[in-house]
This record gives C-alpha cells, sequence and structure tokens, in this order.
C-alpha cells in the first residue's frame, strides 16, 4: 500500500513528463524526417533523432527526474508523518527502497515511452523499420536519470525537505551540465551525466562507436550508493 | 517479566544535555489499563518513543511485549497499535483512503471494527484528513489504532481536542472492548479525572523520574495525607513515605501504608497531627509534582522500588 500512496504523490508529475518528454520527441521526430529524407541520408536521420533524445529528451528527463525524487519522502517529512510511518511494522529500508523504486519505475516507464514513441514515429515517418539497438539508447538515459534521481532522493532525506532537496538537486545538475562545457574549452574529457546520455544515443544511431558500458556501470553503482546511503540516514534518524 | 507488556531498567533518554528520561522503571503489567502521568515535557512522549524505536535511549533497557525495542522493532510494532500525540497523518488522504493503507500492515486487522468505530465516534470517512477538525483527527487516529487489534494500545494524549461525548465513548471502548479481552493500553495523558476513571495502573513521571507506580486502588484505599505541626519532624522519604513537604511549623507527608502507625510515630516524636486525610490521584499527583518548599531531595527512588517488589 505505500506503493500506492507514492505513486499518489508523484504521479500528476509523472504524467506531465511523460507527455511532455514524448511530444519532443516525437514532434522533433516529425520535423526532421522530411529534411533528412530529402537530403538522402539514412545515418543524418538516424544520428539526428539520436541527437533529439540526447539532447532534448534527455534535459527534460533529468528535470523529471529531479521533480519526482522528493515529493514523496519529502512529505513525510514537511508534514511529520514520519512517525506514523515508522511506527507501522516494517524495516526503515523497507520505506527508503519502495519509495525510491516507484520513482525509478515511472522514469523507466517515461524514457521507454519517449524513446520508443520517437523510433517508432522515425520507422513510421520514414518508412523504414529501426532495429532494436535504438532501444538499447535508453539504457545510458535511463541509468543517469536514475543517478540524478537518486542524488536528489539523498538530498532530501539528509535535508528533510523536498524543496531543498530539489534545489541542491538542481544546482548539481546545472554544475553537470556545465562540466562538458569546460571539458570542451580544456580539451580534456570529463565525466556528466549529460555527455554519458548522449554517448549513449549516439552508439545507438552510429554502430562504429563505443558503447559506454565502463560509464554505465559507474552510474549504475552511484545510483544504487545513493538510496542506500539515504537508507542509512533514516535508520539513525530519531524521530 | 513474561507477565510485564513493558519493562525498562534504567532507561536514559537524552537531548544535548537534557535529560528527557531519567533512569526509568517502568513495568506495565499485561492485561490492564495503565495511565502513564505526568506535566508537560515530564518525559512521557520521550519515553514512549524510544518504546516504539522512533529513538535510541542513550543508557537502559526496554522490553515491549518481551521484543527488545533496539533489536525487535519490528515484532513490537507488529503486535502494538499507537496513537502520537500530534495526530499527524497524510492530510491529501481521506480517513476510508488511511484505513486501506493502514490495514496492509496488520495480519490481525479487524474490518467490522472500522464501520463499528466509525459509527459510534461519528468519523467522517469521506472527508481528506487535514479537512477534518482536531476532534475527529484524533478520532481517526484512535480508529486506526484500535482496528488492529494488537496486544498493546500506546495512546499519547489521547482526548486531545476531543467533546466530553467522545471522551466518554473513547472510556467505554477502551474498557469494554479493549481491556476487557484482555489486551493492555498504555495512555499517557494529564487528564488526572479522565484516568482515574478508567486506569487500572498509574505511572507518575516528573523531569524523566518516575515518581510512583502503583495500582489505582492502592491509591485510592492506602494513600492518606498526615498533616503534622511539630519540630525536628523526619524530612526525608522511605518506601512508605512518598513525599514530605514543609510549610511553617507544619509538614505535610502522603504515606503510602500504615498512615496510622506513622501517624503515632510522629505523635510519639512529639508532633501535633491535625489531619490524615485520604487522597485522590490529583492530590497524589500534586504532592509528589510540586514544586513549593521542597524539603525532600525529590528522590521517591525508593518507590519504584517497593513497587517493584509486588511483582
Amino acid at each position: 500500500m505505500y506503493i500506492w500512496k507514492c505513486w499518489g504523490d508523484t504521479r500528476s508529475r509523472f504524467i506531465f513528463f511523460l507527455i511532455v518528454i514524448t511530444a519532443v520527441g516525437v514532434f522533433f521526430t516529425i520535423i526532421l524526417v522530411p529534411i533528412d529524407v530529402q537530403k538522402g541520408s539514412v545515418v543524418h536521420l538516424w544520428s539526428d533523432v539520436a541527437d533529439v533524445l540526447g539532447v532534448f529528451c534527455s534535459i527534460l528527463a533529468l528535470l523529471a527526474a529531479l521533480s519526482l525524487a522528493a515529493p514523496s519522502i519529502g512529505q513525510e517529512f514537511k508534514e511529520q508523518t514520519l512517525g506514523f510511518l515508522l511506527t507501522r511494522p516494517r524495516r526503515r529500508r523497507y520505506w527508503i527502497w519502495t519509495c525510491w523504486a516507484v520513482g525509478v519505475c515511472e522514469l523507466g516507464v517515461v524514457i521507454f515511452i519517449a524513446v520508443v514513441a520517437t523510433f517508432g514515429t522515425l520507422s513510421f515517418v520514414s518508412g523504414r523499420v529501426y532495429t532494436w539497438r535504438l532501444l538499447v539508447a535508453t539504457l545510458p538515459m535511463f541509468i543517469g536519470t536514475v543517478a540524478v534521481y537518486s542524488l536528489t532522493y539523498l538530498l532530501t532525506v539528509l535535508t528533510r525537505s523536498s524543496e531543498q532537496g530539489i534545489s541542491y538537486g538542481m544546482g548539481i545538475l546545472v554544475i553537470d551540465l556545465v562540466i562538458p562545457l569546460v571539458g570542451l574549452y580544456w580539451h580534456v574529457h570529463l565525466f556528466s551525466v549529460m555527455s554519458f546520455i548522449i554517448a549513449g544515443c549516439r552508439w545507438a544511431a552510429s554502430p562504429k562507436l563505443a558503447f559506454p558500458l565502463g560509464q554505465l556501470a559507474i552510474y549504475a553503482a552511484v545510483a544504487l550508493a545513493f538510496p542506500l546511503a539515504a537508507q542509512l540516514v533514516l535508520e539513525r534518524a530519531e524521530v | 517479566m513474561k507477565d510485564m507488556a513493558i519493562w525498562t531498567e534504567k532507561l536514559v533518554k537524552q537531548y544535548g544535555k537534557l535529560k528527557a528520561v531519567d533512569e526509568l522503571d517502568l513495568h506495565v503489567l499485561r492485561g490492564g489499563i495503565y495511565g502513564f502521568l505526568g506535566r508537560n515535557g515530564a518525559g512521557k512522549t520521550s519515553t514512549i518513543k524510544v518504546l516504539l524505536g522512533l529513538t535510541r535511549p542513550a543508557a537502559g533497557e526496554a522490553m515491549v511485549l518481551g521484543f527488545h525495542t533496539g533489536r525487535q522493532q519490528v515484532a513490537i510494532l507488529e503486535r502494538t497499535a499507537y496513537v502520537s500525540e500530534t495526530k499527524t497523518l497524510y492530510g491529501a488522504l481521506t480517513a476510508q483512503e488511511l484505513v486501506r493503507f493502514t490495514r496492509s500492515f496488520y495480519p490481525n486487522w479487524s474490518d467490522d471494527a472500522v464501520p463499528k468505530y466509525a459509527r459510534s465516534f461519528e468519523i467522517p470517512m469521506d472527508r481528506p484528513f487535514a479537512k477534518l477538525s482536531l476532534g475527529n483527527r484524533t478520532k481517526v487516529c484512535l480508529l486506526l489504532a484500535l482496528a488492529q487489534n494488537a496486544d498493546l494500545l500506546i495512546l499519547d494524549e489521547p482526548t486531545s481536542g476531543l467533546d466530553p461525548v467522545a471522551v466518554d465513548e473513547f472510556q467505554r471502548v477502551i474498557v469494554e472492548d479493549v481491556a476487557s479481552e484482555g489486551r493492555t493500553v498504555l495512555i499517557s495523558s494529564h487528564q488526572l479525572a479522565d484516568m482515574e476513571r478508567i486506569a487500572d495502573w498509574v505511572g507518575l513521571i516528573d523531569h524523566g523520574r518516575l515518581l510512583l507506580e502503583a495500582r489505582l486502588d492502592d491509591i485510592k484505599s492506602q494513600f492518606r495525607l498526615i498533616t503534622a505541626a511539630g519540630a525536628a519532624l523526619p524530612q526525608g522519604t522511605t518506601a512508605d513515605i512518598i513525599s514530605v513537604s514543609a510549610n511553617g511549623d507544619f509538614c505535610k507527608y502522603v504515606v503510602r501504608q500504615n498512615a496510622e502507625a506513622f501517624a503515632a510515630e510522629l505523635r510519639a516524636l512529639g508532633a501535633m497531627i491535625t489531619d490524615i486525610s485520604p487522597l485522590g490521584l490529583r492530590e497524589i499527583f500534586l504532592e509528589l509534582v510540586r514544586k513549593e518548599e521542597p524539603c525532600t531531595s525529590g528522590n521517591a527512588g525508593g518507590i519504584p522500588a517497593a513497587v517493584s517488589s509486588s511483582f
């Protein structure tokens, strides 16, 4: 039943981002297909659509991650319902991981539907059928956004406030978006969630590129480490 | 210890330098109503939070229904219903939705109890919790606790915001539906008159220390206030003398038992006994927590020991 409660807390945001991200993916694909088909370049078509996903959709997905991470667990602190929750017969880690998992599932659904809708539109409009490889592009986007989601989730538990959790998460995300620009300026390769997601999408469009497997593993570990830290914080919290 | 629903030994809870609970030895027998009484800030809620695992004690041990509070928290929570002092639940959910939410955690949940108590407490089940009055919020919290069919109910200020009719109904339910089934109820309150009506046992706490723990019947039948005038009268407490307070030439003794024998001792010391009167819970409470001219060290540490010898 806690799943149901967490879903109720975030479903309006989930539906909003599901519609917006899917619409952006589909909209840009519909615009790009005639242009690239006129050029006669299938490679361009793949690449451009991958960029749409990698840049526009991933920024929106990261915002969705920020938005979905905080409300449910933050509400427990804000409305002082944590005392009620923690006197239900479950271990404290149950609450942390359940609430976290609901948001992760929502993010997964948002990203999967956005990618499927985008490439479905691409196939439909261009008249070409694309391979499963395109769907793998969802994986870096999903893991990257879950890492940001998990960070915001931890920050919300640490600050005991959804507003502060989102604010700090947004600050870190802005720094993360600036990192690739700094890397470009200094001609060095710096890690960032955005560049990781874009690399994943480009791999889907260009088989010659290497799949960012190492980064995928790192971000997956990070995405799991943050809720684990949140669990440790809550287990030691006094209510 | 098997016959104890709650047992603590030298329990300490500290917030910074403040000792909210100070070496508390609490003994709540199974199958009765225990009034946990004290002033605001006496340490009642802090004690309850330790019992439920919401906070950790700085020292001491606590067992609830035979389970250790630190190590077996889930086992305790499965068998314990709790109404918090703040009565805060999810504001957006209706009482009906809160019932649906809560019932999933308790295998012994009684579906029959929900409409029964909703009717008797007159709870609007379809209104969001945030839009309910304080009294109705309290009723919803009580409904959720009662429907759990728990072995132990811990109710922190359960009658706050309730009108007299609802208080009366609450007391009836606690006595007839809960205590009569052999379940244990610990009620934290400073509503002494209410407690005097329903409690079997009372524990009096002040500044985190247990001043008194006794059967309510014993208090009514044995406790006496002796007022004596004279010089060089005894000023200390013993197992039978609960408190001593001086006011000019007069000393007031709250005596647990053998009041006549103690009065005879005072007479032998040259004292003039002006009054020996029975005490109600309210008088006992005031005598114990009163701070004017205390001529005792305030240490009633011998009293719980005397009580615990009866277990």
